[in-house]
Order: structure tokens, then C-alpha cells, then sequence
């Protein structure tokens, strides 16, 4: 046992002040020695990981870790909506009219597409989707290759590919719940009537 | 026996400094506060904006406030230390008006927009060259001093001294490597990945070896001093110093978890924050268990109290930073307040109270008196802590709840909060206790700076005497391994580099050396002059105090901003714009999300189109004519530092600039709104535009 609190002579003055030199608390070197010991554990972990999953991708070893992680992710989450089927016809007019699939949809809008069509559809640079005007046409057919294919030339974008099959269903729910909407200072009519 | 006498009138000039820009620094940081609660606070100056202000708080605490306390305890404890005046009262002077200089001079660039970008090194190039030096006759003055020292050992604060001296040094110089373009303006030589690398190296270690190691430093001198107790373990400090010089160093990736940075460096800079915990605590205990034994003073003295809040939050913040570091921890709260909030922890905890405390201690002494109010230092103190639990709990919930609203998604696999400005509106509340935590931590200062005054009043300053026998050095024989080195502080000093070059160059060399650590893209190409002017606007106002520009890869972060961010979509970007805060959103993936239009009307009164937004009104952009003077140099010195730019290219910079912008103001005009096209705020949207699209022209990833 070291005998606690002696002060240590090394024979200087340092302005009056002394020291002990008290044993280091074990509880202080547990810790140190276990963080050095966690270290080396998590390195060989993480080499031994990238390398496998390097050499199954082909991807460099580099962002393997990362990249296999998100890829891993999404298909975990997107598993459950893999079979969709796009609805046709009156499968497609009901489904539109789904309040669910309304709400999803302007979870997706609010996202998306008020930079362009404002907060409630009124119009900013992409035309007033509350009225009863249409460039592309209102018939949901015709609004969902409008939201999937877009108008390239004219500034609205595609979303077909970036959102898949089903969301695009859902955004045009949204869209045609819009119309008939009271909005405020909503843009000027563009296109042809109803 | 002689008499030395100490100069202890370059201290009280370093004292004053330091109350003085303390106050400045602080109620800048206040305004930003109050910024964030509520836009107005930018008064639509521009130089008043968010952006251009935030380097000026940041420096002002970190360079001038904390700077100069360090000047101040280490010149009032190296002396008596070593029995020696300091080794030429003219470098002291040139030191103190030299640092003051590079202050104010730092304050007016910043505001104006002259900055590099880099986050706590903003010092464009002339300024970093003065740093250079006045750091350097620091170092001289320094070192000399120890050469002429009376006392052959050196102790635990001074080996703090050195290693905080040398490794700065080196710090500095590393991070500052730019080519200049004018005298206001230039471009790092590290691009990219590159970039971000060496400079959250550097920022990392500056709160290492500038708001750490020399903290500790002060507290080996000033805790025992103020105790009147040993220092609890000499093995201890030996232990916990070289490790903390050694382990620090490697740390910094830890700033880029989950970025484009390779995943190695990633994972090792989070195993050296961890192994960090322990060293970081050495320095706690010794700092608390020296306490001992002065417990009951600690009541009535207002001095032991600040040391031991400030101990102990040191000890709080080196738990907070490795659990930070920890990858899975690091995906919820980087970005957030939190990490404002761990910052705030260390700042204003660890090393503003410690400097209280410090100069609380010093002020009587240095004028032969007693401290005018024990009560109005003790209620400060009371402040202090009330300051710090509002700013602090305020941040934390912010942070967890901002992250953890990022993340959420429906049972529909939708984003929960898609819109990114709802999550901003709701850190409103947080933002005002932030704001008020600051105005309380503010005005304890000011209590502090009356305390002080009135005691100086009534008090006489004098300078410290030693009676020491001539002429030789007080000579002592080894009685530990250690202290052999700590006879020879030059060896010392030496030692302290190669320990601190080695974690640097592990980490930084295989992504300068190795080409498959940084792959690169075919569709990626430089930026066009025009963006190139946007881009360095966008640096100018500080756009990255705000907006990070690196999708991570997170489910959350694919579908709110789009594809993650690759590395070699970065080695055109001098200086990398990463950034460290999304106060608003990731803007990587920004271009040809939304028209010109939208970008004009949203820069002009972000309110129009995101009611709510905090972000400063940019119009003055609009009003702001584009500078294409240097366009055809700053063309060439990219061309230089390596982008493909062809001859032609460069000579026709201006011309393609001009081009460029035209096709942006007449589609503005299509759509009903006139912008003559040699505007800034053109040359901002063709950047904007641009940002992470290349990435789509390419085939597949
Ligand atoms: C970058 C701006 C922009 C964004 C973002 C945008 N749009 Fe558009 N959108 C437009 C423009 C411009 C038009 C008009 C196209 C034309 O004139 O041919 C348009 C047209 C449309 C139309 C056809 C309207 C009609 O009158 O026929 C629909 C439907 C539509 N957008 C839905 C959406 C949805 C849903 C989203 C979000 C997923 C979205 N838009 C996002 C700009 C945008
Ligand atoms: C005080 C912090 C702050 C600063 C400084 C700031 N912004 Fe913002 N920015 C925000 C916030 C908050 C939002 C989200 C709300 C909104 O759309 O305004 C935002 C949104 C944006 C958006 C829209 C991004 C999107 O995907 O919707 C762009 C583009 C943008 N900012 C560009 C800039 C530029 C360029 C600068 C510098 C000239 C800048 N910001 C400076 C806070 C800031």
C-alpha cells in the first residue's frame, strides 16, 4: 500500500506551491485501460467488416461502410411497399378520393412542391392547382403523368423516378383534393376550363 | 541575493483586454441569439447579418477573450514560476498591441466579408501572416524567459505552456496554406475532402491546445495558489499530459461522422475521442481532489467556487465530447444545437469561469487590496451558473428534438416532417431561453467588471519582487524519470511536436497520397466563373453558418434532400463548404430543385416564401453590383491548384461570366421580374443552381 498525500520533494520552489503524488484512483486507470482496449476491439471490427463488404460490392473500401448501412436501411424500410400496384380506372378514382392517401399525399407536396405551387396550391411559379383551369389536363390520369413524367421544358420537374410508383399516387390524391380549395391570392387561371 | 522583479504591467494590460473583449464577445454572441429567435435582430444591415457576424463572436471569445487571459495567467505564472522577468519588456509590448491589432482588424474583416470560410479560421491571408508572427515573438518571449529561469525544474503548468505554444504553431500554419487572389481574398490548397480533413484538425485542436491545454495550465498555477493546497498527484499530471497531447491530435474526424470523409478516418477519429474520456478526466481529478480540504472556503470564497463549477463542467464537457464522438450518437446530434450547446459547455463552463476565477484572484493581489464585494462576486457567480443551465438545457432540447424530427418517418415510410422549416419554427422557445441564458451570463460579467473596478479604485497597483541567490540557477538532482525532462523544457518542446505530428500525419496522408481514398467522377467539372463568384459570395456572407452542404447517408436524409454526397463531388471546392450546423437545410442537393425565381424571391425576403424562416433578407444582394475584377486571376489560380480549365477558359472568364448571367436575368425576365444581370445575387443562383447536380449527368454511381 503507497502512503497517500506525502508531498513529493523535488527540492524546487514553484512559487510556493507543492505536490502529492498520490497513486492514480483504479477506477481512473479501469477506464483508461478500457477505452484503449475498446478501441483496438472497434478498429479490427470495422476493418474486418469493410473488407467483406467491399469485396461483395466491388465498391471501394473507402464509404463501404456508410453505403452498405443506407442501402441496408432503405430496403428495410421500402420492403413493406414493394408490391404496389398501380390502380386503374375507378380503382384509381377511389383511391384518390381515400383520405388516407390524401394526407400521405400532402405530407409529399409540403415537401416537394410549394416552392413552385405555394403552401396551398395557389401558384407561384408552377400554376394555381386549386382552380378549375388546367394546362395538361384534371382528369386524374392526366394529373398523375403530369406529377410522374413532369413538363421538363416548361419548369416542372419529373418525380416518377426519384418518388416510385406509389408516391406518385399519393401526391395525386393531394392534387385533385385541391381543386374547388379556397385559397389566398391565388395565381392567375393558366390553361383551359373544365 | 538579488531582486527580481516581475513585469506585471504587461499582465494588467492582458487583464483589461481580456474584461474588455469578453464584454464585446459576448454581446455579439447575445445578438446572434437574438438573431435566431427572431430575424429582425439583423436590422437588414448586411453588415450586421447572422452570416458576417458570427466569425466576429466566435474569434472575439475564442482568440480575443480567451487569448488574452492566456497571455495574462501565463506571463503572471511563467515569472514566478521561474523567477525570472519575462526576457524583453519591448516583444511583451509588441505582443499585447500586436494581438490587439490582429483583433480589430479581424472584427472589421468579417463584418465586410472578408473571411476564408473556415470555421474559427476566418483570417483571410495578410491577417494569418500577422498571427504568424506575433504568435512567434509570443513563443520567443516565451522560450527565452525559460532559458533565463532560476529555477532548473520546470512545473506541470509550464509543460502545458509549451506543448500549447508548439502545437498552435503548427496548427496555424498547416490550416492557413492558401493561395492569395488579391490582397482580400484566396484559396486554400486543399480541396474538398482534403480540406475538410486539415480543418477539423485544426478546429478540433484549437479547442484542444487553446481552450485546453493552456486552461489546464492556469489551473495548475492558480487552483493550488488560491487553495493553498498540493497539487493532488505529480504522476498524474505527468500521466494525463502526454496522453492528452498525444490523443487529442487525432480526434478531429470525429467533426465529420457519416461525411464523405473515408470511413477509416471516421473510425478512428471516434476510438480517439473515446480513449480521450480518461486522460481529459486526469485533469479533473487533479483539479478537484486538490480542492480537497479547502471544501470549507469554498463557501465563503467566491474564487475557489468559480475554479471548482469550472473543474467540474470541464469534467462534464470531456464526458459530453467523447459520447458525442461515438458514430451512432453522432448521427442524432450533429447538425443540431446540441453540439452548440457542448461547445457553450466547455466556453462558457469551463473556460470563462476558470478566467473569473482567475482574475477574481489576481486583481486584489496586483493592487495590494482586498476584493471590493465578496457578496457581488459571489451573486455573479450564482448568475453565472443560472446563465449556463438556461443557455445549455435550452440547446439540448433543441438539439434532440430538432434531430429527432429529422428523422422520424410515418408508418408510411413519409418523412414525419417533411417540410424542413417546421422543425426550425419549433426551436423558437428553445432560441429565447438560449437568448436569455446569454443576457444573464452577460450581465454576471458586467458585475464582474464593476467588482473589479471599484477594487481597483481603492487599491495600489505594484509590480511582484523575489529576493533569489545570484547568479546560479537553483540546482536539484533528478529524484523522478520525468524530472530529468523537466530540466531541459527545450527537449521537451521537441518531444511534444513528434507527438503531435504523428496522429496529423496517420490521418491526413493517405487521402493526399492515396488516390482510391478520394475516387473521383468523370461528370464532375469545375465551376464555371459565374458560380465561381456565387460560390465565393455565398462564403463571403457566411451562408455555412447555417446551411451544411453534405447529404449523409441516412433514409431520412435521401428523401428529404436526395443522393448522398460522394467524395469526389468535392475537389473543385475551395474552401470546402461542408458546414457544422443546419440552422436550415442541407443545400448539397439544392440545384435545379427550385426555379430562379424561387431563389430570387426567397434570398430578397426568405419570409415570402417560407413564412416563419430565420434566415437574414439577402436584397442587398440585388442591389449589389458583382465585382468581376479578379475573375481571370481567380480562374487561374484554380487552374493552378489543379482544375482542368483550359486556356481559353481562363482568358475568357469574365466574358463566359457575363454570358452566364444573362441567361439567368432573362429567364428572370420570363417570369415578370427584371434583375440587371450584373447583380451579386445572379452570380448566387447560378451557384445555387448548380450545387450537387453533376453528380446526375454521370451514369450510375
Ligand atoms: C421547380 C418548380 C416546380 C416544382 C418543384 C413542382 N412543379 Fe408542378 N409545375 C411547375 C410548372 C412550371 C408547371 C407548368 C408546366 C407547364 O406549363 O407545362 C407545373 C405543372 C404542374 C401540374 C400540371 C398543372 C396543369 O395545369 O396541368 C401538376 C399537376 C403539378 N405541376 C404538380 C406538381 C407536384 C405534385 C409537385 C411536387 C411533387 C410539383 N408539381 C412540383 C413547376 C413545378
Ligand atoms: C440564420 C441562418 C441562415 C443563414 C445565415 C442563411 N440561411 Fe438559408 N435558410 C435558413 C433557414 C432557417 C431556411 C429554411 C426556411 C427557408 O426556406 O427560408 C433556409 C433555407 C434556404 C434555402 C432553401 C433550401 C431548401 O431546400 O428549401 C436556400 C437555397 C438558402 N437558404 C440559401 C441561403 C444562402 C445562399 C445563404 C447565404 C447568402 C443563406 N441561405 C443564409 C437559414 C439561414
Amino acid at each position: 500500500m503507497e502512503k497517500k498525500d506525502e508531498i513529493l520533494d523535488h527540492g524546487q520552489d514553484y512559487d510556493g506551491i507543492k505536490e502529492y503524488d498520490n497513486p492514480l484512483p483504479r477506477w481512473f486507470l479501469l477506464m483508461f485501460y478500457g477505452s484503449i482496449l475498446f478501441s483496438f476491439a472497434y478498429m479490427a471490427y470495422y476493418t474486418a467488416k469493410t473488407w467483406s463488404i467491399a469485396d461483395a460490392s466491388g465498391r471501394s473500401a473507402n464509404l463501404a461502410w456508410s453505403g452498405a448501412r443506407v442501402a441496408a436501411e432503405v430496403r428495410e424500410a421500402e420492403s413493406g411497399h414493394a408490391n404496389f400496384v398501380p390502380p386503374e380506372g375507378d380503382a384509381l378514382l377511389s383511391f384518390v378520393r381515400s383520405p388516407g392517401n390524401i394526407s400521405r399525399g400532402e405530407a409529399l407536396f409540403k415537401a416537394n412542391c410549394v416552392a413552385c405551387h405555394g403552401e396551398n396550391g395557389q401558384g407561384v411559379v408552377g400554376p394555381n392547382l386549386t382552380d378549375r383551369f388546367w394546362i395538361h389536363g384534371g382528369k386524374p390520369e392526366e394529373v398523375l403523368l403530369s406529377i410522374a413524367q413532369g413538363w421538363p421544358g416548361n419548369g416542372m420537374p419529373a418525380w416518377g423516378a426519384s418518388q416510385g410508383p406509389e408516391k406518385v399516387h399519393w401526391l395525386t390524391a393531394y392534387v385533385m383534393s385541391l381543386r374547388g380549395r379556397s385559397v389566398s391570392n391565388p395565381k392567375a387561371p393558366q390553361g383551359i376550363e373544365e | 541575493m538579488t531582486t527580481v522583479r516581475f513585469d506585471d504591467k504587461i499582465v494588467r494590460m492582458f487583464l483589461f483586454a481580456t474584461l474588455f473583449w469578453g464584454l464585446v464577445g459576448m454581446s455579439v454572441g447575445v445578438l446572434l441569439a437574438l438573431q435566431l429567435a427572431d430575424w429582425r435582430f439583423n436590422f437588414e444591415i448586411p453588415w450586421l447579418t447572422f452570416g458576417r457576424l458570427r466569425p466576429v463572436h466566435t474569434n472575439a471569445v475564442i482568440f480575443a477573450f480567451a487569448g488574452n487571459a492566456i497571455f495574462c495567467g501565463v506571463y503572471y505564472s511563467s515569472q514566478r514560476l521561474l523567477k525570472a522577468r519575462l526576457f524583453s519588456d519591448l516583444v511583451s509590448r509588441i505582443h499585447f498591441w500586436g494581438w490587439q491589432l490582429i483583433i480589430v482588424l479581424a472584427a472589421c474583416s468579417f463584418v465586410m466579408g472578408i473571411t476564408t470560410g473556415k470555421e474559427y479560421a476566418e483570417l483571410e491571408w495578410p491577417l494569418d501572416l500577422m498571427v504568424a508572427v506575433i504568435w512567434l515573438l509570443f513563443a520567443f518571449n516565451f522560450f527565452a524567459t525559460l532559458a533565463r529561469r532560476r529555477e532548473k525544474h520546470i512545473y506541470v503548468a509550464l509543460w502545458f505552456y509549451i506543448g500549447t505554444i508548439i502545437t498552435i504553431t503548427v496548427l496555424h500554419v498547416v490550416n492557413s496554406l492558401a493561395i492569395p487572389v488579391s490582397l482580400t481574398k484566396s484559396y486554400p490548397i486543399y480541396a474538398g475532402v482534403q480540406d475538410a480533413l486539415v480543418q477539423w484538425w485544426y478546429g478540433h485542436n484549437a479547442v484542444g491546445f487553446f481552450l485546453t491545454t493552456p486552461f489546464l495550465g492556469l489551473m495548475y498555477y492558480f487552483v493550488p495558489k488560491a487553495a493553498e493546497r498540493p497539487i493532488y498527484s505529480y504522476r498524474l499530471s505527468i500521466m494525463h499530459f502526454w496522453a492528452l497531447v498525444f490523443l487529442y491530435i487525432w480526434a478531429g474526424p470525429h467533426h465529420l461522422h457519416y461525411t464523405a470523409l473515408p470511413d477509416w478516418a471516421q473510425s478512428l477519429g471516434m476510438v480517439f475521442s473515446v480513449m480521450l474520456l480518461a486522460p481529459s478526466w486526469g485533469g479533473m481529478i487533479n483539479g478537484l481532489l486538490t480542492l480537497r480540504g479547502a471544501w470549507d472556503r469554498l463557501r465563503v470564497d467566491p474564487v475557489l467556487k468559480f475554479f471548482a463549477a469550472a473543474i467540474t463542467f470541464y469534467g462534464m464537457s470531456t464526458f459530453e465530447g467523447p459520447l458525442m464522438a461515438i458514430k451512432s450518437v453522432n448521427a442524432l446530434s450533429h447538425y443540431t444545437d446540441w453540439t452548440v450547446g457542448h461547445v457553450h459547455n466547455g466556453a462558457l463552463g469551463w473556460v470563462a469561469l476558470l478566467i473569473f476565477g482567475m482574475v477574481y484572484w489576481l486583481v486584489p493581489r496586483m493592487w495590494n487590496t482586498k476584493l471590493h464585494s465578496i457578496a457581488l462576486a459571489n451573486a455573479h457567480f450564482w448568475l453565472a451558473m443560472v446563465g449556463i443551465l438556461f443557455y445549455i438545457v435550452s440547446m439540448w432540447a433543441a438539439g434532440i428534438t430538432q434531430g429527432l424530427m429529422w428523422k422520424e418517418f410515418t408508418a408510411d415510410g413519409l418523412l414525419a416532417y417533411p417540410s424542413f422549416l417546421e422543425t426550425v419554427t419549433k426551436m423558437h422557445p428553445y432560441y429565447l431561453g438560449r437568448a436569455l441564458g446569454g443576457v444573464i451570463f452577460l450581465a454576471g460579467l458586467i458585475m464582474l467588471i464593476i467588482n473589479l473596478a471599484l477594487t481597483i479604485r481603492a487599491g495600489r497597483f505594484s509590480e511582484g519582487e523575489i529576493q533569489v541567490p545570484e547568479p546560479k540557477p537553483i540546482e536539484h538532482k533528478p529524484s523522478h524519470w520525468h524530472a530529468v525532462l523537466e530540466r531541459k523544457p527545450f527537449l521537451m518542446a521537441i518531444l511534444a511536436l513528434v507527438v503531435i505530428t504523428i496522429g496529423g500525419i496517420v490521418e491526413m496522408m493517405p487521402t493526399f497520397l492515396i488516390k482510391g481514398n478520394i475516387p473521383t467522377i468523370a461528370s464532375v467539372k469545375p465551376w464555371s466563373p459565374l458560380e465561381l463568384e456565387g460560390r465565393d459570395i455565398y462564403v463571403r456572407e457566411g451562408c455555412y453558418a447555417c446551411h451544411s452542404q453534405m447529404v449523409r447517408p441516412f433514409r431520412d436524409e435521401l428523401a428529404r434532400y436526395g443522393e448522398y454526397s460522394r467524395p469526389g463531388e468535392f475537389i473543385y471546392d475551395r474552401p470546402f463548404q461542408w458546414g457544422s450546423k443546419r440552422t436550415g437545410p442541407d443545400l448539397h442537393r439544392v440545384g435545379g430543385r427550385y426555379s430562379n425565381l424561387w431563389h430570387l424571391r426567397h434570398l430578397e425576403d426568405p419570409r415570402l416564401t417560407s413564412p416563419g424562416s430565420v434566415m437574414p433578407s439577402y436584397a442587398f444582394l440585388t442591389s449589389g453590383v458583382l465585382d468581376l475584377g479578379h475573375i481571370t486571376r481567380k480562374i487561374q489560380v484554380m487552374k493552378d491548384l489543379g482544375a482542368p480549365y483550359s486556356e481559353e477558359q481562363v482568358r475568357h472568364a469574365g466574358r463566359d461570366a457575363k454570358w452566364q448571367a444573362r441567361g439567368i436575368a432573362d429567364d428572370l425576365r420570363r417570369n415578370g421580374v427584371d434583375v440587371a444581370p450584373d447583380r451579386e445575387i445572379i452570380a448566387l443562383i447560378a451557384y445555387l443552381q448548380r450545387l450537387g447536380t453533376d453528380i446526375k449527368k454521370g451514369g450510375p454511381l
